[in-house]
């Protein structure tokens, strides 16, 4: 295992060792939330109630034959939901004019609820295939029941069971069957698949089912969720991401706003925003004017003094240490190779801080409702934002739900909910629904954006010019430690590490001997939140170190192409791996 | 109270004079397909039609368009079929979306006035039109499909 791709295992929630997946009747009384025929994320209001089978977790079918897909990944412009209900759709054998997609809140059910890293559709794969298929199995059975012939003599095509000359629809064994098999998950993990040959959607072109909504100002995005008795907020944003206290609130010119209400500084037991001062008012125009005429005097930290130049240079000396950050690889021979070497290559990278600047700036609709707290919002890590929005509010997990909406731009922005928690808190604060919206301006200066990161390249050559060793030190801001540090594995001198942080370090160069350090900027860690933009890491890591391998040809006086075409021997460490890269690093080559 | 026609209907808005039409449109008039990106006019989001003519409403005052006709992405075709609106579909245009009923407002009136346009005319005019997912190449491709010819 030498490759630094890294994913959370979406094939087993964490709830899937109790989970069974239950082939059964789902009965008369079974609600179907969120049929939204032709409509992705169309008022909601529209919600149509009727009863459903349900043959698994992952999709249901009505009695007029609409298959609903259930959709647990964010769309945010990749279309996700389209090629998600294809994979189940393909094995159900559905026909795709009656599949619909649902964009599911955030009920533990689902498992890990995270959309990034391109993992949605290869990790999602075989899962809702063997929904489909499982689905498919139970609808044979039933139709062949109903049509008086043994399953084995039957066939499922668009939405229909045959067997000869007769046949069956979806829609009537719904209407008229009663299915029942129980299929564990280990079951449902068992369950056969087609041959790729026999695939009737996926790999084919198709039409997105987000995109009619999106052209017709039908598509409902975060920033569009409303509720009624609800108040606008803005926030007033403190010097520093942490470390700022409030020592007072003046807020007597915005009194002469109409419509303003107050301004309220926020108590913030989970961490998220400290120093926060929210300002209300009965409309979102009146909140941008009344939050520009709020005075807030704050008692920050050092890190309202910090500049990104600060940042590298505090790299550069965590770099300087041989001894700092966790060796990631650390192949025997790296030191004796520089040691011996016939000539030696050393440069210095760094880049700057990269903004999501998403088209929709950050928000959220926070309010309580029969208990329970509802935060409707676009986000990309649910799993990840819940507990925090408990501990902030403080109740248990369960009480508090999302609600899911389109995304205006992800680009990693949304992995990181922080903007949730503030919403909440005021909700809670004034015992109402608060609509929280950040202007464009505060939204760039509250990004959770791309850390500035500083590297350093070496590389060794023997006589004849070939490479021997390399070792490459890239220190950053982690957004792993920050947010999710349970995520971070140990390198091999036992201290752990942002994958995140340092992907794309695993070469698929064969360099010789290779060390990786990767090192953690703790000052970047405290002056702002670092955030994972699109690949995170390859932002910085890929950069330097094909900078470098063209410098490193330039300076043996060979072709840079040529360089490259020698070193992608397969024997890198990212060489590529089974399903997915299969040959990688030598595909490469040709 | 600012009397104005939004999609065809006659409507008396009580949001105080100075307050951006972008507001009076998403939050008194609940339209909400006219989208916030900037607030300072910089990447059409929120491009509306007054009297035909695309306008920033994030940046126009609703009591300057007091009488006026005022088109939003709702209005622009009573069934969504707008000729742009099939070519945006055909083409597959959007990605999040969240700029899209902007660019089609502004490529209704670039059609107006251009309805042959080139890709300078479309770059010109478009330009002003932002996209964070990069649809531009899909768009100016909508926008050729669906000239009037």
């Amino acid at each position: 295992m030498g490759g630094l791709r890294f994913a959370p295992n979406l094939d087993a929630p964490a709830s899937a060792a109790r989970r069974d997946f239950l082939i059964g009747a789902a009965g008369a009384g079974f609600v179907l939330a969120f049929a939204r025929p032709g409509s992705v994320f169309a008022d909601p209001a529209a919600a149509i109630a009727a009863s459903a089978y349900e043959p698994n977790l992952w999709c249901r079918i009505d009695a007029e034959g609409i298959v609903t897909v259930n959709i647990i990944r964010a769309e945010m412009g990749q279309h996700v939901g389209t090629a998600l209900a294809r994979i189940l759709a393909d094995e159900l054998e559905a026909d795709w004019a009656d599949v619909r997609i649902d964009h599911v809140d955030s009920d533990p059910k689902w498992g890990l609820m995270v959309t990034g890293g391109s993992w949605s559709v290869w990790q999602s794969f075989p899962l809702l295939s063997q929904a489909g298929a499982a689905a498919r199995t139970a609808l044979i059975e039933e139709g062949a029941k109903l049509l008086g012939v043994a399953p084995s003599a039957c066939t499922a095509r668009a939405s229909t069971v045959s067997a000869g000359s007769r046949s069956i629809r979806y829609a009537e064994i719904v209407r008229r069957g009663n299915p029942s098999r129980h299929y564990s998950a280990d079951e449902l993990k068992a369950m056969p698949l087609k041959p790729a040959s026999e695939r009737r959607l996926v790999g084919r072109d198709t039409q997105a089912l987000d995109v009619p909504d999106k052209t017709d100002g039908k598509a409902i995005y975060g920033i569009d969720a409303r509720v009624e008795g609800m108040l606008y907020a803005r926030p007033k944003l403190p010097p520093t991401r942490n470390g700022s206290k409030v020592l007072s609130i003046d807020d007597a010119a915005a009194k002469t706003i109409p419509g303003y209400h107050r301004a309220l500084a926020l108590d913030d037991p989970s961490g998220t925003v400290p120093g926060w001062v929210m300002v209300f008012a009965d409309s979102y125009a009146a909140a941008i004017r009344a939050a520009d005429q709020v005075q807030v005097r704050w008692d920050s930290d050092d890190t309202a003094q910090v500049s990104e130049q600060h940042i590298l240079d505090h790299g550069a000396k965590l770099i300087a240490d041989p001894d700092a950050g966790a060796r990631v690889f650390d192949d025997a021979g790296v030191d004796a190779a520089f040691a011996q070497a016939a000539s030696l290559l050393e440069h210095t990278y760094t880049t700057a801080s990269v903004l999501h600047f998403q088209l929709e700036p950050v928000n959220a609709l926070a309010f309580q409702k029969d208990g329970r707290w509802e935060i409707h919002t676009g986000n990309q890590w649910q799993s990840l934002i819940l507990p925090t929005l408990a501990k902030a509010l403080g109740v248990g997990e369960d009480a508090v739900v999302m609600r899911t909406y389109l995304l205006g731009g992800g680009f990693g922005r949304r992995l990181n909910g922080d903007y949730a928690v503030p919403a909440a808190l005021a909700a809670k604060a004034l015992g109402r629904p608060v609509k929280m919206v950040l202007t464009r301006a505060d939204d760039a200066r509250f990004d959770s954006f791309r850390s500035p990161s500083i590297q350093r390249l070496r590389m060794a050559f023997d006589t004849a010019g070939a490479v021997t060793a390399m070792q490459h030190d890239a220190c950053a801001g982690w957004p792993t430690e920050v947010m999710v540090p349970a995520f971070m594995p140990k390198g091999v001198n036992g201290v752990a590490y942002d994958p995140f942080a340092i992907a794309g370090a695993d070469s698929w160069y064969g360099v010789g001997a290779q060390r990786v350090r990767a090192l953690s900027n703790d000052l970047a860690n405290r002056a702002f939140r670092p955030g994972w933009l699109r690949s995170v890491g390859p932002g910085w890591t890929n950069w330097a170190s094909e900078c470098f391998i063209d410098e490193a040809a330039h300076a043996l006086g060979v072709d840079p192409v040529a360089f490259r075409l020698r070193l992608l021997d397969g024997k890198g460490r990212n060489a590529g791996s089974a399903p997915n890269a299969v040959g990688g690093a030598l595909r490469l080559a040709r | 109270m600012t009397s104005l026609t939004i999609n065809g209907r006659e409507v008396t808005v009580t949001s105080g004079e100075d307050t951006p039409l972008l507001w009076v449109i998403r939050d008194e008039l609940g339209l909400t397909g006219t989208k916030f990106g900037c607030g300072i006019g910089m990447c059409g989001a929120c491009t509306v039609h007054v009297e035909g003519r695309a306008i920033r409403s994030c940046i126009t005052p609703v009591a300057s368009v007091a009488g006026t006709r005022i088109t939003t992405i709702e209005g622009l075709d009573p069934a969504g079929a707008h000729p742009l609106q099939k070519a945006w579909i055909a083409t597959q245009a959007p990605q999040c979306g969240y700029c899209q009923s902007g660019q089609i407002m502004q490529a209704a009136t670039l059609l107006k006035d251009f309805p042959e346009p080139t890709d300078r005319d479309i770059d010109a005019v478009m330009g002003g039109n932002l996209c964070r997912c990069m649809a531009y190449v899909r768009i100016r491709k909508a926008i050729h499909l669906a000239r009037p010819n």
